[in-house]
This record gives C-alpha cells, structure tokens and sequence, in this order.
C-alpha cells in the first residue's frame, strides 16, 4: 500500500519524534508513505490568522500538488490536517473565498485545485480494521499492558464537524481503539476534546496555562498513567507545562507508544526529546 | 373564510372517521366525534393508547398526576360504543375522496386475543424472557409477554417476536433452542425437556454428541467470543428434567388416550435416529408403527457408532424405549433381506419406510487390505459397542480424518492400544473432524499425523506390520471437489500392528428385492426408491451425516407419509408436498409449530429439503446483556479418563446451567416455549397469529400521531449516553413515577444514591440551528420547573437549578407557577451549559457555563436535559400514506386561519403533529379536528352506528326476591386465595338468594351469555356479582341485564379481589371470611333495590354564542356548518372583535381580508342570526334548553333597547379580550409614545413612515404586581413591529427592551430574523425596569441596564412602543355572574379542567373559547372556537338528553329551605323554587351525593345509594342478610 505524506514544519522540527514515529509504524505495518512533492507551509497559525487568502492559498497549493501525485495524503498534524481539510471542504462546497483562492492559484502557479484529494489524518488511516489487527499481531510480549492511558484528541482534530471530522465529534474514539490494540487501557473521560489553547501560546500563556493544566489534571483524576495525543502543538503544551512540583504525567504520540507496543527500534530516541520524563514508563512495562 | 370542505353534490359521504393516534389528541377527537354521533376507528401503533401523557408523572401547572387524569379517558375511550380500538395497528393507504375514504389499516399481532385477555399476569409470571421496559425509558425490564403498563388501554397484554433465534433457525430438526435455553435459565429442566421434545426425540443423546451447529450462530459471540453452550444446556435438560417430564407426558396420555385409533400400518426399517423420529411422529399420528433393525436393542448408529465414552449406553436405552413405549413395536435382530424380505413388509404393512443409515465402512483398494490387523472403522465401533472382544495390538494407525477416525482412534487406546497414530490426507486445519472431537484426541494421546495418504500396508505372515504412506499435496481441486495429489516422492513407513480404515460410510441397499422401484441418484450419491408405498429418510438418502440431521429426515419424512395416507396432492407423478401446506402465509414472525425445513418431494423425485431460512437475527438491542464468560462443562482428565469407557463430559451441574443458560440474548425476544400459553386459562394466546390488513370506509381522518423527543444522545457535549448520572427530562419523569423504575424515589442511575443538586438544562434540541430545531419546544420550560418542584417534594434534599436562555412561562397560570417554585427554592440560572464533565471519582457532573462575565465550573450529583420536541418518527410514512405534505421541520403542514387541515381536503390534523404544544392546547385542537372532520360529514351522522335495541323491560315489583349471585375465580387471582365454592355455597345459603354460580372469568364474553341464560332460567331479578371492580366492569354487567330485559340498576358488585384477594394474599382463611362478608353486603344491599329509569329531556338543538370576535366568529360558523342555527350576540355595533385592529400577523397573513371573508360568510349563512349592540341581561334553564334575554341596542346612537328571550342548548362564551391601556412610560404625555397596537395601525395606514430610531419596551402590565401572568402574545408582535421597521427603513435603529422573550414554537423563527435584521436586544432585570424620561425638547430619553453586558444603556428613541398586555374584555365578570361559571384571579374564565377540559365549564352545556379564556394568537382562537363547537355538538347532536338515574331527589315535604344543599353543591345545581323548596335539576346533578349527606332534614336522598340501602348493606355486615 503505498500513500502520500504530508509532514508539515512542526514535524520537521518541534515536533519530529512525531514524524519520526509515524513512519516507523507505518513501515512495520507494510505502509510505504512518499513524501508530498514540493509541499508548503499549510497556513495555520499565523498565515490563518493574520490573512483569510493566505489561510486557503497555502493549502490549496497542497493540495493541487496532492492532486498531481494521485494519492491519497497522510497529515499527522492536526493544525495541518485542519487546514487542508476546510480548504478542501470550502473547495467542495464552493464559497466565494475558496474561489477567490483558487482563481488567484491559477493565475499565479497556472494552476487550481479540482477537489479531489484525499486529506486523512493517521489516526482515520491506521483504525482500518486490516490494520487494528496487524497492530495487534504484531505487538512485542503483551505490548501496552497494563498502562492506562488518556487519549487527548485536542480541539482541531473533529471540529469543525462538517469539514474535519471523521468520528463523532464529541467523543471520538479512534485513538482509544488503538491503544486498546496495542495492548494498553483506554480510560474514559471527559476531557478528550477540550482545547489546551495552543493557538495562544505566545499572545495570552495566562489562559494556555489554565487549560492545558485543567486537561493534565482531569488525566490524573482519571486514573491515567499517561496522556496520548495526536498533535504536535497539544503535545508541546501538555508535555512543558506541567507543574514541576506536582505530580506529573508522561504524554506520548500515538504513533511512539504504537512503536513502542510493537517493540520498534528507536523509540527511547523519540521519547528522550519530551520534557517530561516519558522513558521510564516504558522501561518498566519491559518494552523499551 | 374560505369553506373548502364542501364536496361535489350527489356524492355519498360515509359517517366515520379513522382518528390516527391514540394519545391525548387522538383519544379527544374520538371522544368528542363519538358523542357526536360518529363511527370511530382509532389507530394507534402501540400497544395500548395514552400516548405520551401517560408517561408523565405529574402536569404543570397544577400537579396533577397524568395517569389518573388520562385513566378515565382512556377508559371512555375503549367503552364507547362508537369507537372501535386498534392497537400495533398501522395505516398504510388511503386512497379515494374527501367524505368516502378507504383506509387500509394494518394489525400487526399481538398473539394475545384482547377480548379474552384479562390481564391477570399469569403469563408474565411464567414468561423466561427479560426485555428492558419501553415505558420506563428502559429503565427497568418486563416480559416478552407484557403490558405497557398496567393501566393499560385494551388492558390485555401481548407479545413481543422479532423473529427466528439463529439456534433456532440453525438446527436442521428445528429444535427451538432459545426456547429451552430460556427455561434453564429459570430452573426449568422439565419444560425445557418439553420444548426440546417437540422437534427432538434424543434430547440427551444429542445434548452429549450433536455437532451443535446453532453454536457457531450465537449471536453471543460477538458479545464475549464464545457462543452459549446450547448443546451441553440440552443435556442438562435432559439430565434434570427427564424424570419429571416422562411422569408429566405418561399421566397427559393417560388422560387423552389415543389408542382406539388406527390410521394405517407402516413397517419402518432401520432403528435409528432417522427411523425411530419418523416411527415417532408417525405414532403421535395415529398410525401402528413396527420397527426393524437388524440389531437386538433398537438406536442404530446411536448404539453402536457413538463409543460409549461419549454417549452411555442407558441414556440410548432410556430415549429409545421411551419412543418404544408410545406403543411402537419393535423387532430386532431381524436384517432385511436375510430374515424377511422387502416384498414381504410391503404385504404385512400399507407403507414401508426404508432408514436403513449408512452403516457401511469404506474399504481401500489397497496391498494389504486383506491382511489380519486390519479393520474398519465402524466395525470397530460395532464390536466394541456391543460388548465384543476386538483384537487391537499396541501400536495402532487409523487411516482417516474424520469424527468417526477420531471416535476409533479414542476406542483403540481404550481396548488396549498403546500407541495410536491418525493419518489422513488432509492437512491439520482442513481435517474433516470437529475441532472439539481433534482436541479430546489429542488430549488422550492420539497423534495426529496430516497430509499422508496410503500406498499399502506392509505385512509379514499375513499379519501388519506397517503402512506405507505419501505426501499428500492437496486434497480438493479448485472447484472443491475431492481430487487428491501426491507427492510420490515422499514417502514413509510407520510401523505398526494394527491399521483402521475410518474413511467413510455408505448405505448397503443389497436388500431392496422389489422390482420397478424407481432409483435415482440422490444429491449425495445416495438412491432413494419411489415406488408407493414405499419410502426412504436419513443417511439410506442423502449419505452419512448427524444424528441431528437423521432427526430432521425422519420429521420430513413422517409428513411425507401421512399426506399419502390423507390422500392430499401426493401422487406418484407428482410427489410435490408444498401443495396443501401454507408455505407463502409461514410469516417469519409466526412460524411456531411450522417445521424450520419444508421437506419436498421434487418432480424428478429426489428428495430434498427447501431451506425457509430468514435472514439471521442480530442481537437484540433492548434486553440486559451481563457480561460473563461461557462456562465450560466438567471434563474428565485426558490420561485418566483414555484407559476406561466412563464418560469424559460430565455436563453441568444444575446451577452451571441456570447461569449458562443466564448468556442466552433471546435474540427473537419470545422464544416461544409456550409457558404462557400453559399459563393461561382464558387460552387467549395465539401464537400462530399473522397480521391482518383491515379496509376501512371512512368520510374523514384525523392525524394525531403525537411528537417524538430529540435524542439527547446527538447533543454529544452534554455527554447522555456516556455519563450515567445525565438522563432525559422523560427518564427524570418516569424517575418520579410511583409506577417507574424507582417507584418514585429520585435515585442517580450510577450507584442509586439520592442525588441532591440536580441541574436541569433547558433547549437541548430546540433553539438550535445545528439539530435543524430551529423552534422553541414550548414546553420545556415548564415540564423541568414542574420536575424541579416535585422532585423536592419527594425528597426535600434536593436542590434543583434551572440552566435556561428564556424562561418560557407563557401559558395560563404558567408564571405564577415559577414564581411558587423560585419562592420554594429553586434556583434559576440564566445561562447556557457549554459542556457537562464527568467526575470520575464519583459520577458526579460538572457544568461549565458563563456567567458574570467569567466561566463557572459547577459540580452536580445529577444532571436532566430538557429534551426537545421532534415531529413524529412516523411522519414521512404517515405522509406518504395519507398523502398530505409536511412543514420543512417535519411538521404537519396547515394553514394559519385553517389551524387544523393538511393539505390534502378531508385529512385533518390534532396535537403535536403540527408542532410543539402542550396538553391543553392539544386538547383545544384535537376538540377542532373533530369539530372540522364531523362537520362535512353532518349529514350523515349517526349513520353508521345503529341505536342498539333492547327487549322491553321486565316487571319485578310483584315477583318474589329472586337473587343470582356469580362468583368469580379471576383465573387464580381469587381462586388461589379465597375459597371461591365455598363463597358459593355461603351465598347460595343467603335469604332470597335463588342462585349461586362460579365462573373461572365471569366477565368473558361466553360466561356472559350464560349469565342471561341463567338470569332467565332462573327468573332471578336480582344480581350479584362478585369479582372486581364497577370502576371497570359495571357497565359490562348491567349491559348484560338490558340486554335480557332486566333493569341495569337491579345489579351490585361486591369486589371481591382488588379489595379482598389482593390485599389478604397471605391469609387466605380470613380472605374468604371477607368475600363471605362482601357478598352478603351486597345481597342485602341489592335486595333494596329498585328500578331507576332514565328519562330523556329534549335538546334545543341550536347554539348561542357570545362574542363576535374572531373567535365567536370561528364558532358560529362551525356550529353552522355541523348544521345547526346560531344566535352570535356582540355587545359591539359590529363583529370582528381585536382582529378588527391588526392588520396581518407575524407570518405576514392578511388578517383584515380574513375578517372581510369570515363576516361575508357569516352574514350569509342562514342558520346564522347575528345581533349585534347587545348584551346578555337574564339567564335560565339547564343544558339541552337554556333561556336567555337580550337586550339589544337599536334606534338611533342605541338609544332604544329591544328585550327578546332566545332557547337554546348550548352556550359558547367566545368574549375575547383586549389591550391594556398603559399607565407607565410615558404614555398618553408623549405622542411617539404608543401601544403595539397603535403602532401596528400607524405603520399601515402610513401614519408612520421610515421611523429612524424605535424602542420596544416589553411586559408593560404583564408579569408583575397583580397581573402576574403573560400576556403570550406581545414579545411576538414586538417582533412583527419591529421587522416592520426595519423593512422600512433597514438602516433605523431598533432596540427591544424585554425580560425574556418568549417567541415560542415556530414563532422562534422571527426572533432569529429580527436579530439578523440588526434589531438590538436588550435584557433588562425584573427589578430594574427601564426608565423613560422626556426632556425638555420633548425628546424621549430610555435609560436601562442591559444584563448581558452589566452596563446602562441610553437610548434615544423616535417612537416608544409599548408592549401592552391582554386583560379580559369589558363585561366579562358581569357575564360569568349572570351565567354563574368561574373567573380566575386575573379575571379570565376558568375552565373545569385546565388540562383536560380547556373548553369547558363545570356547569353543563357552557363552552368556552377565545382570549377571555386567556390571551392567545388569531390561529389559537380559531381552533379553540372550533373546538368548543365539537365539545357543544355533542349535546346538539342529541334529540335527547338522558338523565336521571343516580341523582339526588328532594322530598319537598321534609324540606326547610335552609340553603345546605345550595351552598354544598360543588355544581351550583340546587335551586329554591317557588314553592320555597329545594329543587334538584336531575339534567345537572351529577350524582356525588354531598347534599344528601348534609341535608339537616333527611330531604334529599340520593337514588341508588339510599338510606334504607345502605343501612341494609351494613345490616347485611354486621347482622346476616335479612329476609
């Protein structure tokens, strides 16, 4: 199965033990991902922000390449996955910004997008079924067992609903049915969608502080010895804004302790990079 | 108005009407249509009518509890002799016209016959199958057989069937395996012993060996992995029930010999599984049946293939004599062909039955073959079955690889092998065997050696020594048929001493010695002969298979045989058995006592079976499912167990199984065992019912299929369905029911606490775009306030907090209610929930909601959504059925000036259906869709419901006191208590009694027509009857007295199981003391009885209406057009009322051409006499025949008045209301400062032009002070206005000041436009209204505080449009003292009922309608009116009115005029005439009874309940029944 990735700049750079991760899973797993030809910045943060032609311009541009190499494209971060989706779903739909957009592409590459890429986020990609199974054959000793794990979706993930989301948008669970694959117990809890306040990490850390410490703690309150995530900006927060003096949970990407579960090379060089101690976790379940 | 009911001329028109629904909508429009004079058809798709009102615990605003408020409607309802009741019924066509409608309706069954059932609940005591109980929100669980709830409407219970079980639908003998799986689970061996019988005839063979293909269906799998251990749970039914069941089945033959009959002879050939289930069937059939078998003990491959380890030999012996002895005669030792032959039977017997097996082992063509060592299979088996010595040395190779390789491999390490090695060609997974029967081989030692076949066995001095084998490649070719390839290249030698061909079996058919039989192949290469009267089954036909698949032949088979001997369709040209059978009516709902397979005999005369499979059942989704692993029944140890022929299953004991059997999901809900047909003794359950279509001639339908609620599960943010403790509004209802899950104890569904802050959130699926509810539900507000308050009063702990946007308090009463609740303590929060967490520590929730301009986390023990309302599930269907168009959300559509027709002519619409409303207003509709459905049909009316006739009526004063006295066993529900004979012969010893009789159900129609028989038999003239009670079953018995000519009121019930039976269960001594006691009471109580006749008062068949409004309007054309004349009296020069002023309505509909067409049509309508400039001044007369005076202004400027006295039998109050004239605000100092109203008329009449700044200040003399109530429509014509001025003018400033705005139901729609228009909303306090000032520029200055942003905020309007509300019109209380009928504190008339009675006074034949009822929109005063005419038309419909009866009567002699009775009646009905005595009117008494109870003078008696009557009854107690 060969299909096309689209990394972003977070995981070529903050976040590469995302990417890292993902490939090594996807390979195990008899995945063969090609890199996304030429691709660009998807526009969130800032570009989204400050420029609502930039916010689908930068997209669309990905998604014409998309288009051009006829596969379908992985995007593991959500900000990303996000972009490209609504860009898509403006496309589709047809509102005047997304026409706007388009006609400016084409005259400026020569080019437009016809709308018909397909954008999936991994975790859609790897809750196949065919796939769910491979994972849980090929786990190393009993994999996860044992930890109880909290999946933390994050806000962009599913929402907007109509555009983004592949679940229910209030209480996914494809993360949850991973982890139970790999071995792990996905605990239930209320908080899986709640925003962390990524978006404001420079302008208002007052606010980010509060949230993403109202999800650390409801985690612990749930029993969880871990937080899962699948998105390079709710993993920075998470991971670097814990209480140092407080009890503190270790938080993965998914895609590390699905490695880790199938007993994958390098995954103590993807989990040395978070900031919170998320090595020894795994030492004691015997699979680092 | 325009009419367009009318139809074209000369057409028939039919006098019913199918009313569709049978909750409060529905069961009103019947009643009120019935009274009238109509044929009901009420349709309802559930099982008993009440629809959603019955599942409420209490009404707002007065507390009420629902079900005793709908109990005696429903009750009508199903007692009227108009109203036919289908319940699981359905409508699925209507096709013709306007007044001569077909309506196809379809029954579905209920396998419970509703006139005999008497729901006594024997059946649900016995029924095994658990479903979780729809009316409790599946909050608890009832039966498969069950009631909705126990006042149910037909109170008859049904049975829920989704189908086939996949064990069930698997087995190939049709063995209803969910049926005896549910038994078990209930300790019920014996019956589940007899539920197996009934397909098969080896319950405890095949329990031990049967490949048990239901397993591998059991939908069980998907719920755990493992399948329910069917097969293992048939063995412990036969392990546990044999005893009992052989003891119960011999003294049932006993009773119900057969003997004397004798169809026929068949000789059957062969005693196995096949043969002896065919020698079986054939033996219940009534024919003489022998048996041959070749071996001395009858079981075929049952005794000697099945080693003894697996099957022991006294359970082959105890089922097969147990088939023996039904008297089948049996001859062993005897082969077929050798000791007698076939032409020989065919002489002794009229068929032969040929079910030889196949009991042949295969050979191999192999070196060797011949050599000592080696042997067959089966032979083995054989040998060693039967007790023969078999020669087996040590070291043993069996050839082969299926069950019966795996049963000799076992058997050779059991006499004596050592080493025993299996060699078969296929590989390890494609080995024919079972997995289980590998395992267990395996497991003693066997080796399984795959992917060899035999080349030759090596042998020294004629004896083996070895095999060689090769490499087997494959074994099947890709069509996968057997073609097996070597690899000869690879090759072994296994030495050994002993080899075992088990590589299959065939049938020996050498015997067959008659010629012309016709031999032809058979599917599996098997021959069957067809030649009459010969016959063949089982392995002799399709090749080796399963016991359970001999079974099943044998059942075929047997059939086969008795249709030859009936002679149906069974030639032998043509051997099709499908003629005659019902294949196309096996419905898959109703296939009990149909066999699973329908055996066929096709044209080219193989016999065959055709698979009447149903699509497999999924589980289903509304039982309790317990997680629990599958139990595994005892085994005995693999290397102790392989020396020994003991049996190595050991079954379960008696409590693995109930807890086995406990996993079973009941996938078809009933699993027909049948114990409630046993159970009953009425025989009322019919499980072979189909569903019916019924064709209905109608002239009109009403649509009143109620609302569904939004699923609350889809407003995912609240978290129902994930977090425990957050439950619906209906769930919370049902929390608070005394009949709900709980019995009214409020308790968190997570861990049954008693949860103490509960935060209720209102518009969950209404006010939100998102869930296409645009609407406001219009309910909600006040069904959580109501909850709030009545969950404090169960639990005064609780502390409730309201989460809402608008309080919508705009009913009558409605913000006097929350006023009382906020002043009880409950809290309101003017916030929306953004999200509900849950605290996993304790279940406890945690809100999160704005509020001061901060976000607030609150924790809650419990949380309830206000759920909102939906248009009906069935809606499209319906739609599409009937042929009518619904509103963009789902909603019937209507018209605004034609509120209750659809669009399709003839069809009309009640209730919900059109969109969300409460009860009263439901009623309101439903009583105009009855009104407007009757009124084109008028002239047939009465047409299709026949007077019933009764003979004349007997004389009894002169005959001598002549008793009957029925005593009733209420199936067990008296008899197991009370000793009924005994009750009996009491009563037969009374004074006067002549009769006495028990009946087991003395209301069933038949024991009915018995009591005539007996009451003229006997020439009684007098009747007792004691069983329940006259709340239900009176009017049945005293019909029955009518009908045989005695007086109905010579009749009394003494209750003997209600008050007696239920209440003493456990004394029965003393219970039997009290019904001898009961009985007598009534004895002497009805001995004192005596004639009452009712006499009829003739109906002034015309209506008098007061008020000319749009509601009086409505109403006089409605009367009208039922075709009866009108009075409409207006104090006013001219009609129209308040309409006269508005100009068009929210929606943008033309009320002024309305009013135009509606006085035109009034005006010319010559039943209709309009007096205008008049006034009520002088009232007399009763119900059917009123008197009342005019005055009537004429002449110049009214100055002349005109008196006249109008007749009539009806009154319709229709007096309207009218604008407040606001004393606040400035207004009447400021010009701009106006009244909606006048504003309304500025803008239109142009007086107003492109207004640059407007201010709408809300509540203006509503909702505060005195007038603490809403006014209901002022927020929407604020709305209207103020779209209006921003049409206008788009660029002009436009504030509402408002407290809440309460646009509710569809008028939702407007808010959302005026907000998008830009007109700005501003929410003021309660307590700090806006202050209005005007300086000194005679500008207008609004200061107000605005909540949402907590600032001040100066407005400088042009215009002040004051929002003034509604107060009753002028004269209103001078009218309801001249009619004396009530007001309420805000000067409205009061109705009799607030719910239920929303059109009517308590004083008979006075109606009500329109604002003087309460405020309300033009669409609510027409239907309101035209309801009033339908509740009016059911006494103008009457010639005559029949009172008296039970009444009180006055004894003028003894009367003092003292004025109690006046003062005590709660109906206003006594009177002092002018010969200065009370009077009672016997059309108004209603029989209660209070004055005869207070009357200082003795005067008043009331009739039937007399003084010399009831001291009798007493005396009857307390000193024996006197002669």
């Amino acid at each position: 199965m060969t299909v096309s990735y689209y990394p972003g700049c977070s995981l070529h750079s903050t976040g590469i033990e995302y990417d890292l991760s993902f490939k090594a899973v996807a390979r195990a797993l008899g995945v063969e991902m090609v890199e996304l030809d030429d691709w660009n910045c998807c526009g969130a943060s800032s570009a989204h922000g400050s420029s609502e032609f930039l916010s689908l311009a930068l997209p669309l541009r990905n998604l014409v390449n998309a288009e051009a190499q006829g596969l379908p494209v992985l995007v593991p971060c959500a900000a990303c996955y996000n972009r490209l989706r609504v860009a898509h779903h403006e496309t589709v739909t047809g509102t005047q910004e997304a026409r706007a957009a388009n006609d400016e592409l084409q005259r400026l590459i020569g080019q437009d997008y016809k709308g018909r890429s397909r954008v999936i986020h991994p975790l859609e990609f790897l809750t196949a079924p065919a796939l769910v199974e491979s994972i849980g054959a090929s786990l190393k000793g009993g994999g996860l067992k044992g930890l109880k794990v909290c999946s933390y979706y994050g806000c962009l993930l599913q929402r907007p609903e109509e555009a983004v989301a592949f679940e229910d948008p209030d209480n996914p669970t494809s993360m949850d049915r991973l982890m139970d694959a790999a071995g792990a117990q996905a605990v239930d809890w209320s908080y899986k969608t709640d925003c962390c306040g990524a978006g404001l990490t420079m302008a208002r850390q007052d606010v980010v502080s509060r949230l993403s410490t109202t999800v650390v703690e409801a985690a612990l309150e749930a029993g969880a010895e871990a937080i899962v995530t699948a998105c390079p900006l709710c993993h920075a927060n998470l991971d670097t804004r814990q209480d140092p003096d407080g009890q503190r949970l270790p938080v993965y990407y998914f895609t590390e302790l699905l490695g880790a579960a199938m007993g994958l090379d390098d995954v103590g060089k993807w989990v040395s990079k978070h900031l919170t101690e998320a090595r020894r976790p795994l030492a004691m379940l015997d699979i680092l | 108005m325009t009419i367009k009911r009318n139809l074209a001329p000369g057409k028939d028109r039919i006098g019913s009407v199918l009313v569709v629904g049978g909750g409060i909508a529905g069961m009103q429009s019947a009643l009120d249509l019935a009274e009238a004079g109509y044929l009901v058809h009420v349709v309802t798709s559930e099982s008993s009518i009440g629809g959603k009102m019955v599942r409420l615990d209490k009404t707002f605003p007065t507390n009420e509890c629902a079900m005793c408020l709908l109990g005696p409607k429903m009750t009508d309802c199903q007692g009227h002799p108009n109203i036919r009741l289908y319940s699981k019924a359905t409508l699925e066509d209507l096709t013709g016209d306007s007044g001569d409608f077909k309506a196809r309706v379809r029954l579905k069954p209920r396998y419970v016959d509703v006139d005999e059932c008497t729901a006594c609940g024997d059946c649900e005591e016995v029924c095994p199958v658990e479903v979780y109980d729809p009316f409790n929100e599946g909050m608890s669980t009832y039966k498969a057989i069950n009631r909705l709830f126990p006042q149910a409407v037909p109170n008859a219970y049904m049975i829920e069937k989704r189908g086939i079980a996949p064990c069930r639908d698997t087995c190939p003998a049709g063995t209803n395996a969910q049926g005896y799986v549910a038994l078990i689970s209930q300790g019920k061996f014996a019956e589940a012993l007899e539920v197996v019988y009934r397909r098969m005839p080896f319950p405890g063979i095949c329990g031990r060996i049967c490949h048990h293909p239901c397993e591998d269906e059991c939908n069980r799998i998907e719920e755990d992995g493992e399948p329910v251990s069917i097969c293992t749970l048939k063995r412990a039914a036969a392990d546990y029930g044999w005893e009992d069941w052989v003891k119960e089945r011999r003294q049932q033959a006993a009773e119900s010999s057969h003997d004397g009959e004798d169809r026929g002879s068949v000789g059957v050939i062969g005693a196995g599984p096949a043969g002896l289930t065919a020698a079986y069937d054939l033996r219940q059939a009534g024919f003489s049946v022998t048996v041959y078998d070749g071996l001395e003990k009858p079981g075929g491959m049952m005794r000697s293939g099945i080693p003894r380890y697996r099957l022991p030999e006294e359970i082959v012996d105890r089922e097969t004599e147990f088939i023996l002895d039904e008297g089948i005669e049996f001859i062993g030792n005897t082969v077929v062909g050798q000791d007698i032959t076939l032409s020989e039977l065919k002489d002794r017997h009229d068929a032969v039955l040929i079910a030889v097996g196949a009991g042949k082992s295969r050979s191999l063509p192999i070196e060797g073959i011949d050599a000592e060592g080696v042997f067959l299979g089966l032979d083995l088996l054989k040998q060693v079955s039967l007790g023969e010595e078999a020669s087996i040395e040590k070291r043993v190779v069996v050839i082969g690889g299926g069950n019966v390789a795996m049963d000799t491999a076992r058997t050779a390490l059991r006499v004596g092998a050592d080493q025993v090695t299996a060699v078969c060609l296929e590989g390890r997974d494609e080995m024919p065997a079972h997995e289980w029967e590998i395992a267990e081989a395996l497991d003693e030692g066997v080796a399984i050696d795959p992917s060899w076949g035999p080349v030759r066995i090596i042998t020294a001095e004629g004896k083996v020594t070895g095999i060689e084998v090769q490499r087997c490649t494959r074994v099947f070719n890709d069509e996968g048929l057997f073609s097996p390839e070597f690899d000869e290249e690879t090759r072994k030698v296994i030495d050994c001493d002993t080899v075992v061909v088990s590589i299959g079996q065939q049938a020996d058919l050498s015997f067959i010695d008659v010629e012309d039989i016709a031999w032809r192949r058979g599917p599996s290469g098997a021959a069957v002969p067809l030649k009459e009267p010969f016959f063949a089954c089982g392995d002799a036909v399709h090749g080796p298979s399963s016991v359970v698949e001999a079974v099943a032949a044998g059942h075929n088979v047997a059939e086969a045989i008795v249709a030859y001997f009936d002679g149906t369709e069974f030639q032998q040209e043509n051997l099709d058995l499908t003629s005659g059978r019902r294949v196309e009516t096996v419905s898959k709902l109703s296939t009990w006592g149909e066999p699973r397979y329908l055996s066929l005999i096709s044209r080219d005369g193989v016999l065959v079976r055709e698979d009447l499979q149903q699509e497999k059942l999924t589980p289903p989704d509304n039982v309790p499912i317990d997680p629990a692993p599958r139990h595994d029944q005892q085994v005995r140890d693999g290397s102790d167990r392989a020396k020994s022929f003991v049996e190595v299953n050991l079954g379960y004991s008696r409590e693995e199984a109930i807890a086995e059997a406990s996993r079973c999901l009941n996938c078809g809900i009933c699993s027909e065992c049948l114990q409630c047909v046993e159970a009953c003794e009425k025989k009322a359950i019919h499980h072979e019912q189909t569903e019916e279509i019924l064709e209905l001639p109608v002239g009109s339908v009403i649509l009143a299929p109620g609302f569904d609620l939004y699923d609350a599960a889809l407003a995912g943010e609240y978290g129902y369905g994930r977090h425990k403790n957050v439950i619906t509004s209906l769930d919370f209802e049902r929390l608070l029911s005394s009949t709900g899950p709980t019995r009214g104890e409020v308790l968190r569904p997570s861990d049954g606490h008693h949860p103490e802050r509960i935060a209720f959130i209102q518009c969950v699926g209404s006010r939100d775009l998102s869930c296409d509810a645009e609407y406001c539900s219009s309910i909600c507000c006040m069904y959580s306030t109501k909850e709030a308050i009545i969950a404090r009063e169960h639990d005064s702990r609780i502390e409730p907090t309201i989460f809402y946007i608008d309080m919508r308090a705009f009913g009558k009463g409605f913000d006097r209610y929350v006023e009382s609740a906020k002043a009880q303590g409950i809290r309101y929060e003017r916030a929306m929930v953004s999200a509900v967490k849950e605290n996993p520590a304790n279940g406890n929730l945690r809100l999160e909601y704005w509020q001061g301009g901060e976000i607030v986390v609150e924790e809650f023990d419990m949380v309830v959504l206000a759920t909102g309302v939906r248009p009906p599930a069935s809606a499209g269907e319906l739609a599409g059925a009937a042929g009518f168009e619904l509103d963009h959300y789902g909603f019937a559509r209507t018209e605004l000036f034609e509120p209750t027709e659809t669009t399709r002519p003839g069809v009309f619409v009640a209730g919900a259906f059109q969109g969300p409303r409460d009860i009263p207003e439901t009623v309101m509709n439903a009583s105009a869709a009855a009104g407007t459905a009757g009124a084109f049909l008028a002239e047939v009316r009465g047409s299709m419901v026949e007077p019933k006739r009764y003979p004349p009526e007997r004389d009894v004063s002169q005959e001598e006191m002549r008793v009957g006295v029925f005593v009733c066993h209420c199936g067990i529900n008296i008899g197991s208590i009370v000793d009924v004979p005994a009750v009996v012969e009491n009563a037969r010893s009374l004074p006067g009694v002549a009769h006495a009789e028990e009946a087991l159900y003395t209301c069933s129609q038949d024991n009915l027509k018995h009591i005539k028989e007996v009451i003229d038999e006997h020439q009684l003239n007098r009747v007792v009857v004691a069983s329940c009670t006259i709340r239900t079953h009176q009017p049945l018995f005293r019909e029955a007295l009518r009908e045989v000519g005695l007086n109905q009121f010579l009749f009394e019930m003494a209750n003997i199981r209600d008050q007696c039976s239920w209440v003493h269960r456990n004394d029965p001594a003393m219970a039997t003391e009290k019904a001898h006691d009961l009985v007598g009471m009534a004895v002497a109580k009805v001995k004192h009885h005596e004639p009452l006749q009712m006499q009829p008062v003739p109906v002034v068949q015309r209506a008098l209406i007061i008020g000319g409004g749009v509601a009086g309007i409505s109403a006089a054309l409605a009367t009208a057009e039922q075709g009866y004349p009108v009075y409409l009296v207006e104090r006013e020069a001219e009609l129209g009322g308040m309409a006269r002023r508005l100009r068009r309505t929210v929606g943008g509909d033309d009320i002024q051409a309305f009013l135009v067409d509606s006085i035109s049509a009034v005006d010319n309508n010559p039943l209709i006499e309009v007096m205008t400039s008049s006034e009520i001044v002088d009232f007399g007369g009763h119900a059917g025949h009123f008197k009342t005076t005019i005055r009537q202004r004429t002449g110049p400027e009214g100055r002349a008045d005109t008196m006249r006295e109008l007749e009539h039998g009806v009154i319709i109050v229709a007096t309207g209301g009218k604008e407040l004239q606001p004393e606040e605000y400035g207004f009447g100092q400021h010009q701009g400062v106006v009244t909606n109203v006048q504003f309304e008329e500025a803008m239109a009449d142009g007086l107003i032009d492109r207004p640059e700044a407007v201010a709408f200040i809300q509540c203006v003399g509503s909702r505060e002070g005195e007038g603490m109530y809403c006014s209901r429509t002022c927020c929407t014509h604020s709305l209207k206005n103020a779209i209006a001025v921003k049409e206008a003018n788009p660029e002009a400033m436009v504030y509402v000041l408002y407290r809440e705005l309460r646009s509710y139901g569809l008028k939702e729609q407007y808010y959302r436009e005026a907000r998008e228009k830009g007109v700005v909303f501003l929410q003021f306090p309660d307590e700090d209204k806006p202050e209005v000032s005007i300086d000194g520029d005679g500008d207008l200055h609004i200061t107000v505080f605005d909540e949402a942003t907590g600032v001040a905020v100066s407005i400088n309007p042009e215009y002040l449009v004051l929002a003034a509300g509604t107060v009753p019109a002028d004269g209103s209380q001078e009218l309801a003292t001249l009619l004396k009928v009530p007001t309420n504190d805000d000067g409205f008339f009061l109705e009799t009922h607030i719910k239920l009675a929303p059109m009517d006074f308590p004083s008979q034949g006075i109606f009500l309608c329109g604002a003087g009822h309460s405020p309300k929109f033009i669409d609510e005063s027409i239907y309101q009116a035209q309801g009033a005419v339908a509740r009016a038309c059911t006494i103008l419909s009457k010639d005559h009115l029949m009172v008296g009866g039970v009444v009180a009567v006055v004894d003028p002699d003894k009367c003092a005029a003292c004025l109690t009775c006046v003062r005590v009646c709660p109906f206003s009905v006594p009177k002092i005439n002018e010969d200065e005595v009370a009077e009672i009117n016997a059309v108004q008494c209603h029989g209660c009874g209070n004055c005869a109870a207070d009357c200082p003078g003795k005067a008043i008696q009331l009739q039937h309940y007399n003084d010399e009557q009831l001291v009798a009854k007493i005396a009857g107690l307390f000193e024996g029944v006197s002669d």
